[in-house]
């Protein structure tokens, strides 16, 4: 009897050395580091082939391309809805780290060639406890920026043919001498283009005909080449003559007009509505605040209240995408948005705005540091919602 | 000319540049492990290029050294008058570079009168720690002092860029000149010892002063963009290569200096992604973005459209790596600056960029009219700076700077 259960211990006791991990070494070795399998592949043969669970919290991959294309790697949830990573260019044969932070669940990588082509990874878990620090959002589409940018061009249009009237009107009023007035119908009609910031680059070189600065041009504001509102501002608040008032307000008209002509056939790219509905208020900080903009008009407050008005259009014609994106983003844009008009608003006074440069060191402080805030606060937007252009597609 | 003078301490000029570890022996200015980087003949030195700080030979080859832990670039005008008093006044610049590059154990002082020096190096300094160079600005060759016939040719008063912000204030002057050391308080008391001397005769129009960081962790000093800066580079130990883009006929050469404003704010703003297509590099480690480690050089030809490294991208635009452009090629030495706050309460911050070439037209204007209206020219102001021809260097000991277009 005793026999027996000795020789049945015994089997156990050898079962249990045989089982997998199970050898005498195995509670050392699970702490000893295992031999880096070296970096994850990509091409067209494969996204990532090998990519095995990962604990959850912060991990990096290293990714060498090891085809013939560049190619964009995201770490996507095992739907394919939400990104929480994104290696936009690995070029081939050089070799990236993506950083990632995934909460415990399932997830798969994608990896798109240049030529549009997706290639999808094994799926992979990813265990242990929960974890802080997660940031997912839905990638958008170029469809999805195409929506922003018709919605965007509609108010666009709308503005434009605002800006044309009050243009002309500028240009009627020039035909008197009537400074004040002339004075009064110019910063008028100059909102109206300030408000259309997010367009610019779609402008063209109308953008500079119509409102560039002097800085830049070899003669500065004697330059020929400086025309538009801040010639004319420049010639209004230095003693222009009315023959140099009406010659620069003609052709101010001229080019508002062609302006107004051209923009259909104006193409807006796909990442610009993202891209100024950060970047308006930016050169609002630069040029702005600091005065380079001002040719003697002194009025920079008007003008970044019409940079915020025209930060909230962009804004709007990404509010669809936004809100089914990245909702927390959203909200964070508009609300740093409305503190900044809020402070603006705070230094209205009967018949307008003071000048910057009146303004109190303290009053000086909070317009700069809330505007430094709220463009903390609009930077994610480009970054998330940037369609890297390929070349199916550029 | 191969002077080796001995510094006070009475070790020899190699001994210091190597290391020899004295007091206020601090001659090893290009620090770090920054190797001798040329794309055609790559001359490893293992570890630190040692700077050539003499102002004896036939060219001021102290701009060929990477750039300094520190330096000081200062614009003069002259407010003597008339030829002679010029005369005089490179004289007494050309004193106060070889006493400085010679050093002094005690500088002899009339106690009825202030101390001769400043002090800031204590009772004596040494020899070969601080580099001087001397350029002369356009202006310099109008009418008050009858040297228009001399005037270098190729020697403008810088243009306008159409990205330029450019401030009068620092922009232009009659000379520069530009102290280099690997810490501030030698330059300052280079600086502050010249415009001692120098008073009354030129006045200073503008300055800045600028440093270089430690390689982080390795390769070319980070710009404040967060960039490693100066990668690529002629080869500054190759002399066809010096002779063909560096040196003009009499020795001297061309200095461009500009004065470049960081928007840092806004930068900070930019998605990495963003960042590395502007400039064509990676930001972790400099390599190009076609390939990995920061000394691979790109391959535009494999990428024509620009899929990898954009055909706008700053390092394909300034330098295209084509036969037809290798001409144009410049020698950067950059610098970061710091100078306090803007109107706005945003930092004042930027690059102290200067390139050296024959020609600065064939050369700079070349390479700067490729980069008009690239992506980065949101982010950077270009806001001072100037055109300067390079003397020759000093002969000897009793040559004078100047002196040919003097004579």
């Amino acid at each position: 009897m005793i026999v027996i259960i000795c020789l049945i211990g015994l089997a156990v006791l050898a079962g249990l050395y045989a089982a997998p991990g199970r050898s005498p070494t195995a509670a050392s070795s699970a702490v000893a580091r295992s031999p880096d399998p070296g970096p994850l592949a990509v091409s067209s043969r494969g996204c990532l082939p090998g990519i095995t669970d990962l604990r959850s919290g912060r991990s990096t991959l290293r990714i060498r391309n090891t085809g013939n294309s560049p190619e964009e790697v995201q770490i996507l949830d095992d739907t394919h809805t939400y990104d929480y990573a994104d290696l936009e260019l690995v070029a081939p044969g050089t070799t990236r780290e993506l950083i990632v932070v995934l909460p415990p669940g399932r997830f798969g990588a994608s990896c798109e060639a240049d030529d549009g082509t997706i290639g999808y990874s094994d799926p992979f878990q990813v265990t242990g406890p929960a974890v802080g620090g997660v940031h997912r959002w839905i990638p958008a589409t170029l469809t999805d920026l195409g929506n922003a940018v018709t919605n965007y061009r509609t108010s666009v249009t709308a503005g434009l043919k605002q800006l044309a009237s009050d243009t002309d009107a500028l240009q009627a009023a020039t035909d008197g001498q009537d400074r004040a007035m002339i004075k009064k119908r110019w910063l008028t009609a100059y909102l109206d283009y300030e408000q259309l910031g997010g367009v610019y680059d779609t402008f063209g070189d109308y953008a500079d005909k119509i409102n560039g600065l002097p800085s830049g041009l070899p003669r500065g504001v004697q330059d020929p080449a400086f025309t538009g509102f801040h010639k004319i501002e420049y010639l209004l608040w230095h003693n222009g003559s009315d023959d140099q008032i009406r010659a620069a307000t003609r052709l101010l008209d001229r080019d508002v007009h062609g302006l107004v002509k051209a923009f259909p056939h104006q193409e807006t790219a796909p990442n610009d509505v993202p891209l100024r509905t950060h970047e308006i208020l930016e050169n609002t900080m630069q040029l702005t605040l600091t005065g380079q903009d001002d040719l003697g008009s002194h009025s920079g407050l008007a003008t970044t209240a019409a940079n915020i008005d025209g930060t909230r259009m962009t804004l709007k014609a990404l509010t669809p995408l936004l809100q089914q994106n990245d909702p927390a983003l959203l909200a964070s844009a508009e609300h740093s948005l409305d503190q900044l008009d809020a402070v603006v608003t705070s230094l209205h006074r009967r018949g307008g705005y003071p000048a910057l440069r009146a303004l109190s060191r303290t009053q000086q402080e909070r317009l700069d540091g809330t505007l430094s805030g709220t463009l903390e606060s609009l930077d994610p937007i480009p970054t998330e919602l940037e369609v890297l252009l390929t070349q199916d597609n550029s | 000319m191969d002077e080796t003078p001995l510094t006070p301490q009475g070790s020899s000029r190699r001994g210091f540049l190597l290391g020899g570890a004295t007091a206020g022996a601090a001659a090893v200015i290009a620090a770090g492990r920054r190797m001798a980087v040329a794309d055609d003949t790559s001359q490893e030195m293992g570890g630190v290029l040692a700077a050539e700080l003499s102002p004896y030979g036939p060219n001021q080859r102290v701009l060929l050294n990477e750039p300094s832990r520190a330096t000081a670039m200062i614009s003069f005008d002259v407010i003597a008058t008339g030829r002679k008093q010029l005369s005089d006044l490179f004289a007494v610049i050309s004193d106060r570079v070889k006493v400085l590059a010679a050093g002094e154990s005690v500088a002899v002082s009339d106690p009825s009168r202030p101390p001769a020096d400043n002090g800031v190096l204590g009772p004596s300094f040494a020899g070969n720690q601080v580099g001087v160079l001397i350029g002369v600005g356009a202006s310099l060759f109008d009418h008050r002092f009858g040297l228009a016939a001399r005037k270098p040719v190729g020697l403008k008063p810088m243009r306008t860029f159409p990205n330029d912000n450019l401030d009068p204030a620092i922009c232009h002057g009659d000379l520069s000149v530009q102290f280099t050391a690997a810490t501030p308080d030698v330059v300052t008391h280079a600086l502050r010892d010249l415009t001692k001397h120098t008073r009354g005769a030129m006045q200073p129009r503008w300055r800045v002063d600028g440093f270089t960081s430690p390689p982080r962790p390795d390769g070319a000093p980070r710009n404040l963009l967060g960039f490693k800066d100066g990668t690529s580079n002629p080869s500054t130990t190759d002399t066809g290569t010096l002779d063909r883009l560096i040196w003009t006929k009499d020795g001297g050469s061309f200095q461009v200096v500009r004065i470049i404003r960081n928007l840092v704010e806004f930068w900070d703003r930019v998605s990495l992604q963003e960042q590395e297509l502007m400039i064509g590099r990676r930001r972790d480690d400099g390599s190009p973005l076609d390939a990995d480690g920061e000394l691979t050089a790109p391959d535009y030809a494999r990428d024509p459209q620009g899929l990898i490294i954009p055909t706008d991208a700053h390092i394909r635009l300034a330098n295209p790596r084509t036969p037809r452009t290798e001409a144009t090629r410049i020698l950067r030495r950059s610098w970061n600056y710091d100078l306090g706050l803007d109107s706005n309460g945003q930092l004042n911050q930027g690059t102290l960029f200067t390139c050296y070439q024959q020609d600065i037209e064939r050369q700079f204007e070349a390479v700067q009219t490729r980069l008009i209206d690239e992506p980065l020219t949101d982010y950077i102001s270009p806001v001072g700076g100037g055109y300067f021809s390079v003397l020759p260097g000093l002969a000897d000991r009793n040559d004078t700077y100047a002196k040919a277009l003097l004579s």
